[in-house]
């Protein structure tokens, strides 16, 4: 069997990309293709048809790694759903507020515009983040006055929220695996298991920091994405209503 | 910051929070260049222990405290104290105008093997020697003239404290070449090649042709007054010069290469991006355009949102190789459910009949061989001898195992039997420096064993 070298080439580099955890400074050949994919634009145009047939897009390549958007019905992509798969979120109050958490996480991180603009690693803990969240939540929840919905679907994303507690005390006083702020907690060691945010632990305070590659995943497309959704939810109101 | 700590409670009164704040960046500097800068738990430790001076009190976790709050101001994290400013009165307009001038002093970046170093920027710099917006070039070509008269003139108190500020110059230089390029590898036309960019590589490379011969020439004369001094304090002076000019010497050289490479950056970036549309870039404020909104609408809606914003989110997620082995554990796992309260086996108390697997003798023989390290750290090598001359020949293979159990618990020292038999001095801590170990029955690196304080700093 033959094999084309530079259609070679350019799958190995699509497939150093897709390991979230590595990055070039880690790996000769990714280095060097990583390089040669900055410089040779024929090997560029190859490398980027491979990773759209894969249902992939690149969002950034620079000297740290080469960066990738997964079309969510491709074969690389991460869903709620898969997490779920793995780890087991039984109810639909789980998956939301696991949902929340994750960009409530990015929120704290990047809050303004310009903080995605430039390279950034502020440090958070699950207290932390479990505050920010709430304080948006309540807010949020003052200045709606939602009649009682008794369908939790139709309820809104912040009053669901408050209805939790931060903390679920456990009996015999151990770490508690219920309420918002161990929610949190697991959030962050999805994206630590995803290589995007790193965990640091002091004493017996766990701190979180976000890689370089979380802020490139967010300003290249996760925000935009968000974004997107939420207008197209915008419009369908303004039409049904 | 120093203003307000009163705020904070009486227990921060004592800190001289500026003074903190002025060691963190010049700890920073020291050892940006080569390094490429510190990882912030070093930069914590090190403020820490600062503080511990200042404030001799057992407060360890005060001084943590302290030290992680100077950390984090510097790096702009703190939200209520917006940023490290400065007031200055604006007097161009009709009426003087107070205006805050925001500096950046310290920011983390992530490098291509993925640590995370703290770096100083050029504001942090210029602020260390006192100076704000002074031509590097011009500054640096001034100081290294008084420097040269110092030396001949036989001040080298003086000199060698100019030497020091020569050398936050250099990087200051290194600094302000690499920023360039970095905007140049994102965006070319951010940049004026032909003008400015051309400009500051020409002047920084006579820049540093000129450096170089002067270290030269410096290094040669003290070099020839080293043989005719015999003042010790002197001649320790004049070895600390030596060594910051060979600093300095090191960190132009690397600029230097640094140089020689941009120029090939540069034209592979317009080769690059010229074919390349300019990136249409709808940067949305993560927290008012999607946290906010998406708390707003209902639950449901809000779970589409935060769904495709994970997975655009985490990106590429290989799929799981399948093994045989893990198959049939999971197949055989229960279903776990979020939330669920995780039933823990009962613990059961093991420590009670413990098993001595070393006897006393042995325990006495492994402490005195300890002994001393606190006061000065030794090699394990020098440990092993040391046990092989102390031990009797039936007890000494357990010794030895004990001595080697010692050196790498020290290598990260956590509670535990270790700690409780104390068989190291308190707070000990080992090192490998990379010296190989060179003995009949042991392998791996030669380990330092020193007191915490000691080695907290080797690399």
């Amino acid at each position: 069997m033959s094999t084309n070298p530079d259609v070679e080439s350019a799958a190995q580099l699509v497939a150093f990309g897709v390991q979230s955890r590595l990055l070039a400074g880690q790996d000769e050949d990714y280095r060097s293709l990583l390089s040669r994919y900055r410089t040779d634009l024929d090997f560029r145009q190859l490398v980027d048809s491979i990773a759209t047939g894969l249902g992939l897009r690149v969002t950034a390549a620079n000297e740290l790694g080469l960066f990738f958007w997964a079309d969510p019905y491709g074969p690389f992509a991460y869903t709620l759903a898969s997490w779920r798969r793995e780890r087991g979120a039984g109810t639909f109050e789980d998956r939301i507020l696991h949902g929340l958490a994750i960009v409530a996480i990015a929120a704290y991180f990047y809050p303004q515009a310009s903080d995605l603009e430039t390279e950034r690693h502020r440090q958070a803990t699950a207290a932390q983040v479990e505050q920010f969240l709430r304080a948006a939540c309540t807010e949020i929840a003052k200045e709606s006055d939602d009649p009682e919905i008794e369908r939790e679907e139709w309820e809104q994303a912040a009053s669901l929220y408050l209805r939790q507690k931060e903390v679920a005390a456990t009996s015999d006083g151990r770490r508690p695996q219920k309420g918002t702020q161990s929610v949190i907690s697991r959030a962050f060691d999805l994206l630590v298991e995803q290589g995007l945010v790193r965990k640091r632990e002091e004493g017996n305070l766990v701190v979180y920091q976000p890689n370089e590659r979380m802020r490139l995943q967010i300003a290249g497309v996760a925000a935009h994405e968000a974004y997107q959704a939420l207008a197209l939810i915008r419009r369908g109101q303004e039409v049904g209503a | 910051m120093e203003f307000n700590k009163g705020r904070r409670g009486e227990s921060w009164l004592p800190y001289d929070l500026r003074s903190l704040q002025l060691a963190a960046i010049e700890y920073v500097v020291n050892r940006q260049g080569f390094e490429g800068g510190v990882a912030r738990p070093l930069a914590e430790e090190e403020i820490s222990q600062l503080a511990a001076r200042m404030v001799p009190t057992d407060h360890r976790e005060m001084h943590r405290t302290v030290a992680a709050l100077v950390m984090s101001w510097l790096l702009n994290e703190e939200e209520s104290d917006a940023g490290f400013s400065y007031a200055y009165s604006d007097t161009a307009q009709s009426r003087p105008v107070t205006r805050s001038y925001a500096v950046e002093l310290l920011r983390e970046r992530e490098m291509a093997d993925s640590s995370l170093l703290v770096k100083a920027t050029a504001g942090a710099i210029n602020l260390l020697i006192g100076a704000l917006d002074i031509d590097v070039a011009d500054a640096q070509k001034a100081e290294e003239r008084m420097l040269d008269e110092y030396i001949s003139a036989g001040r080298f108190g003086d000199a060698a404290q100019l030497a020091r500020r020569a050398r936050y110059r250099s990087i200051q230089y290194a600094e302000t070449i690499q920023a360039m390029l970095e905007i140049a590898q994102h965006d070319l036309t951010r940049v004026d090649w032909a003008g400015d960019v051309m400009e500051e590589i020409s002047s920084a490379q006579a820049h540093i042709s000129g450096r170089l011969e002067d270290e030269g020439r410096m290094r040669y004369r003290l070099d020839e007054m080293r043989s005719e001094i015999d003042e010790p304090e002197r001649l320790r002076t004049v070895i600390e010069l030596v060594d910051l000019i060979d600093d300095c010497h090191r960190r132009h050289t690397l600029l230097h290469s640094k140089l020689m490479k941009s120029a090939d950056v540069f034209l592979a970036e317009q080769v690059r991006q010229r074919f390349q549309p300019p990136p249409s870039l709808v940067i949305v404020s993560m927290n008012r355009e999607v946290l906010h909104p998406v708390l707003r609408i209902s639950s449901s809606q809000a779970l589409k949102v935060a769904s495709s914003f994970l997975t655009s989110l985490i990106g590429p997620h290989p799929p799981e190789i399948l093994h045989l082995s893990h198959l049939v554990n999971d197949l055989l796992q229960p279903r776990r459910e979020f939330g669920e309260e995780e039933r823990e086996a009962p613990i059961l108390d093991l420590t009670q009949e413990e098993r001595v697997r070393f006897s006393p003798a042995t325990l006495a023989r492994t402490r005195s061989t300890f002994v001393g390290v606190d006061q000065r750290p030794e090699r394990l090598s020098v440990l092993f001898a040391r046990a092989r001359a102390l031990a009797s020949s039936e007890e000494k293979a357990e010794v030895l195992e004990l001595v080697r159990l010692g050196a790498l618990w020290a290598f990260a020292p956590d509670p535990g039997p270790m700690s409780r038999d104390g068989l190291l001095p308190g707070r000990a801590l080992s090192v490998d420096d990379g010296t190989p170990l060179d003995d009949p029955d042991f392998g791996g690196s030669d380990l330092l064993v020193g007191s915490f304080e000691e080695l907290a700093h080797v690399d």
